[in-house]
């Protein structure tokens, strides 16, 4: 059933315990990154009320005190053996940089088409079929969304080099 | 006499062709979303929100009322026939349905699912017709210290209803109002954490963060962790939808339980399908005379939790409309959806858009007569859905969030914000993070900033407003109450209290 394993320059090896404590620490730093701006660059209060740094400076204080027990108890979780990443997080990393590139290059390839071309990768990334699949789907896809969304629906989508 | 005639008005909305075809539409579609995997009603209703310009307010809300409800019923037939959830709504109908889908008896399991929703959701309904302009005209004493103490309660009730970590669901929740102060403030018109990007100045949109954290993380969530299971039964006849009388007079109760519960639970802001079948489904365990059946293929454990998930769904409209609270992820992108239209849901609601609300509650009526029918005689065709491929339904997803980011505004910006919370609820879902908390505190967010705002303007700057006042000061009592909830739930199990007994051996 997994057909792929973790590439090497994939941070295979890290664990769900290392991100937990990753995370936690952003939270934390988030935190007071918040409350820092909130009181250098908002004002507290204001003339009848609190101002519009009151809240963002009280939220930022809550996100720092509330990550510290999260940090805690994932530094005495003992059970450290989950991995982060699964042989199946490759697709979704394709996926991802599919998507990035397709919409990089929307000025070539136009919303429509460059959406047919995330869905024929998407089905060969995912279910290997084959390419003259892949082909019908692209075509049939870019059709359907310029004339659904773009035509019927009159979304102005951004035209690629083909003119749509 | 007022309820009969609000009643005949919402009918006449509701019976015109355009909301009749909407309301058809809305159950079949959450019907199929419900059984589909990696879509959910609020990404359904996230993904066509920004389609449904062209349709008058009614219509689309109507439409979308249809898929929530619809999805309660769709999640039954792949929690029944492969022993996956198709809404996390019906986890516990897992339980009890697959065990009899594997002794032979699936049409049954079906059957009094739909036979239980249908008659739940009818008296939800009706209690709902009741209920509703009654907590509105209750509403309208809430000024802006009662607003403030609802939203804080709100966001308290999260933690007694979620799952996981208190402190992860209030990170949550505090990131979700953090992410709604973004942009200019309304009161000093000064910008507030937008780094000097233009895009930021008017906030970010709820639809492009749903469209990510709904649509694109659940592709990504979906891909890493496909769900499978074995399909019970190849081919599905028609004459085995049909109950013995025995089985009808085990569920009976279960039915008017399951029913009441969800009604209840519905009504609680943040309290949610998933939580009114649990509860009842572990009420139902406790009132049977053979506990020890459940978990094996008894019916009471298949009809309380379906009963209560749809009964829930219809009361969950209550706070929605007559607040404009939502107590979900999906009716807090109704909201959306409301502020969109430039509807304001809350206790006037009842008076300016009459047509709005009673057409909505009477649709109920007609959807829940569709989706009965549906369950009884369309089963076959659904469960034929069950075999499309991710790899296809994957392309849908994207497309469909692509467009409604980009239809937001007409900008890439927002698809690729879209993109970035898409990673962002891949991350929160890896990490144990919830999601609902943030969704829910984005929406409510703003409610909660203002009314803070002008409860101390109002009052000249004094807290005491906060707690002078009566039904402010309940609110946050409960509030004060759900934020100690994890050190409750503690004490009671160092005591021996709060231990279920739910075989998931079949999960």
């Amino acid at each position: 059933m997994l057909s792929c394993e973790i590439p090497r320059w994939l941070p295979g090896g890290m664990k769900m315990w290392h991100a937990n404590i990753i995370a936690g620490v952003a939270v934390f730093l988030l935190g007071i990154a918040t409350t820092v701006m909130a009181w250098l660059t908002l004002p507290y209060t204001s003339d009848f009320s609190p101002g519009p740094g009151f809240l963002p400076l009280w939220l930022g204080i809550a996100l720092a005190v509330c990550s510290i027990p999260v940090i805690i108890t994932d530094l005495r979780n003992t059970d450290r053996s989950e991995r982060l990443f699964q042989p199946e997080t490759v697709k979704c990393l394709k996926v991802l940089i599919l998507i990035v590139a397709v919409f990089l290059a929307l000025p070539v390839f136009g919303f429509s088409a460059g959406l047919a071309l995330i869905t024929a990768g998407g089905m060969r990334i995912m279910g290997k079929r084959s390419w003259v699949s892949c082909a019908v789907t692209v075509i049939g896809t870019a059709v359907c969304i310029h004339y659904l969304f773009g035509q019927w629906l009159s979304i102005p989508l951004p035209k690629g080099m083909i003119g749509w | 006499m007022d309820l009969l005639h609000n009643l005949y008005t919402g009918f006449s909305v509701a019976l015109t062709w355009q909301n009749l075809l909407c309301c058809t539409a809305g159950v079949f579609f959450g019907q199929l979303i419900g059984i589909l995997p990696g879509i959910g009603a609020p990404t359904a209703i996230a993904l066509l929100l920004p389609l449904t310009f062209s349709l008058n307010p009614t219509s689309a809300i109507i439409m979308f009322a249809g898929i929530y409800y619809g999805v309660a019923y769709g999640g039954t037939i792949t929690s029944v026939l492969i022993n996956v959830p198709g809404e996390s709504s019906s986890v516990m109908t897992c339980v009890d349905g697959y065990a009899m889908a594997q002794k032979g008896r699936a049409g049954a399991a079906l059957s009094i699912a739909a036979i239980g929703s249908f008659i739940a959701g009818t008296v939800s309904i009706v209690l709902l017709m009741s209920f509703a302009p009654a907590l509105a005209r209750f509403a309208l004493r809430f000024g802006p210290a009662e607003y403030f103490g609802l939203a804080v309660m709100a966001f308290g009730l999260l933690t007694v209803f979620g799952s996981g970590s208190p402190f992860k669901i209030f990170i949550s929740t505090i990131a979700g109002i953090l992410i709604s102060t973004i942009g200019m403030d309304g009161v000093s018109g000064m910008p507030r954490f937008t780094f000097g990007i233009p895009q930021f100045l008017g906030g970010i949109d709820f639809i492009v963060i749903i469209c990510g954290t709904f649509g694109l993380a659940e592709v990504f969530n979906s891909i890493e962790e496909p769900e499978g299971g074995v399909l019970v039964k190849e081919k599905f006849k028609l004459s085995e939808v049909f109950l013995t009388w025995q089985e009808w007079v085990e569920s009976r109760w279960a039915i008017v339980r399951g029913g009441i519960i969800g009604f209840l639970i519905g009504l609680i802001p943040a309290g949610g399908l998933t939580t009114a079948a649990f509860l009842a489904y572990l009420a139902e365990k406790n009132a049977s005379k053979h506990p020890e059946t459940f978990g094996k293929g008894d019916i009471a454990g298949v009809a309380a939790p379906e009963s209560a998930n749809n009964a829930a769904s219809i009361s969950g409209f209550a706070p929605l409309l007559a607040l404009g609270v939502p107590g979900s992820a999906t009716t807090a992108v109704m909201l959306a959806g409301f502020m969109m239209w430039g509807i304001r849901p809350g206790p006037l609601l009842f008076k300016t858009n009459p047509d709005l609300v009673w057409g909505l509650i009477a649709s109920m009526y007609i959807g829940n007569v569709v989706l009965f029918l549906m369950n009884i005689f369309l089963i076959p065709l659904f469960v034929a859905m069950l075999r499309i491929p991710y790899s296809i339904l994957m392309g849908f997803i994207i497309i469909f969030a692509s467009i409604g980011a980009y239809s937001v505004n007409n900008s890439m910006f927002d698809v690729w914000m879209m993109v970035g919370f898409g990673l962002l609820g891949y991350a929160m879902k890896k990490l144990n993070y919830p999601i609902v908390p943030l969704i829910l505190a984005m929406v409510l967010g703003n409610l909660l900033e203002k009314s803070l705002r002008q409860a101390l303007v109002l009052s000249a700057g004094s807290f005491d407003v906060f707690y002078t006042r009566p039904i402010t000061a309940v609110f946050l009592l409960i509030a004060l109450l759900a934020y100690c909830s994890p050190l409750i739930r503690m004490a009671l199990k160092k005591a021996g209290y709060g231990k279920t007994n739910i075989n998931l051996e079949s999960l």
